[in-house]
């Protein structure tokens, strides 16, 4: 979190091309293709992703363009997840599975069986468990092509970047030491060739970078 | 990405927190950048050390009660710093920031400007948006300096012997 209250965490991305026509329009475009749907509309799943409003979490409303903020687009990935505590399904299922035995007359389940009741105790449960949902604030300047997304879990941005892509068909680069410094070097109108190096500092020396400037 | 790469990126990120930690303590945590541009950047309360062994032995400092001295230490002993907080002040704005070498992922940024109290949302986003981006430019600028200085070749007659006093000089 961080994009509007308290302190920030983030990793920044170079996004790599530009998105084809007017930004504002195919931005809301591709927006309100992938907003986010609630569970109750997704019979069946147990998991949704898609883009809200920065400014609400429950809005999916991107018509007003109040996501694009000039020079940047700024939006929220929601995602959410229905999860059954693992002893709660257990207890369900021993249960079901009591029930079954004592209709059927059966001393022993079959391992076919018991994968059945165990779908059907699961479905039962996802359908009264709440959702929880988890946001993330995303910023991007359009001008520069440097984008923050407001997490520093791993896996939170490997979903991220996934996302996006299938969203504006443009790829992301995380901006870690290596391609920072090829991004700097290019800045200075410069290249930057980095060299493998081999624990460079248990001799006290520094990371062997050969540098053209 | 390979664990190689992964590896890499670790030691060049170690490397440049390092080496903000060095040059902040010889120079008293003044820095000049592009446009002769002068800011202040101090290590904050944390600062983890690490070596490149796998596990790495790690060793964190926090509080009031470490000093320049502790990380010489861990450094000699070929720790590196994997993640350090910042305080950082440049003209009106100041800030804190931890900052981890593998990814350069910038954790807890808390920036304090004289327009920060901006009260409508459009304005309170600009002004963030804004105190962001200068921070990360100020990195990347820094960033430069040192992939500039340890590249160069006076940095091998020069500037590497410069680390090595300091490192190994006592604390007055």
């Amino acid at each position: 979190m961080g994009l509007y209250t308290g302190s920030a965490s983030y990793v920044r991305y170079k996004v790599e091309g530009e998105l084809h026509g007017s930004l504002k329009e195919t931005g809301l475009l591709r927006l309100k293709e992938c907003s986010f749907r609630e569970l109750d509309e997704l019979s069946g799943r147990d998991r949704t992703i898609g883009w809200v409003s920065v400014e609400n979490m429950a809005s999916v409303f991107f018509d007003d363009l109040h996501f694009a903020k000039d020079p940047y687009i700024a939006v929220s990935l929601r995602i959410d997840t229905r999860r059954i505590p693992p002893l709660t399904l257990k207890a369900a299922l021993l249960r079901e599975e009591m029930s079954y035995k004592k209709h059927t007359n059966k001393e022993r389940l079959s391992r076919k069986e018991k994968d059945t009741l165990k779908e059907q105790v699961k479905n039962r449960l996802l359908k009264k468990a709440l959702p929880v949902p988890v946001l993330y604030d995303v910023c991007w300047n359009t001008a520069t092509g440097i984008l923050l997304f407001f997490s520093t879990n791993k896996k939170a941005n490997a979903e991220f970047m996934d996302f996006f892509l299938s969203t504006f068909e443009l790829t992301l680069t995380p901006l870690f030491p290596y391609e920072l410094a090829q991004m700097v070097g290019a800045g200075k109108k410069g290249k930057i060739r980095l060299e493998k190096t081999v624990s460079p500092f248990a001799d006290n020396s520094w990371s062997k970078i050969k540098a053209i400037m | 990405m390979s664990a190689d790469t992964v590896k890499q990126n670790n030691q060049l990120g170690r490397d440049f927190i390092t080496y903000l930690c060095y040059k902040s303590d010889e120079n008293e945590g003044l820095f000049e950048i592009a446009g002769a541009k002068r800011l202040h950047l101090w290590v904050g309360d944390k600062v983890i050390l690490a070596d490149d062994n796998t596990p790495p032995n790690s060793i964190i400092y926090s509080g009031e009660y470490f000093t320049g001295a502790d990380l010489k230490q861990a450094i000699r002993s070929g720790k590196r710093v994997s993640e350090a907080q910042f305080k950082i002040e440049i003209d009106e704005t100041a800030g804190t920031f931890m900052i981890r070498g593998e990814r350069f992922d910038i954790v807890n940024l808390r920036i304090h400007s004289s327009d920060s109290g901006a009260d409508d949302s459009e304005a309170q986003f600009y002004t963030r948006m804004h105190g962001m981006e200068q921070i990360n430019s100020i990195l990347d600028e820094l960033y430069y300096q040192f992939l500039r200085d340890i590249s160069g070749q006076s940095w091998e007659h020069e500037g590497y012997k410069k680390f090595q006093i300091w490192l190994n000089e006592k604390a007055a």
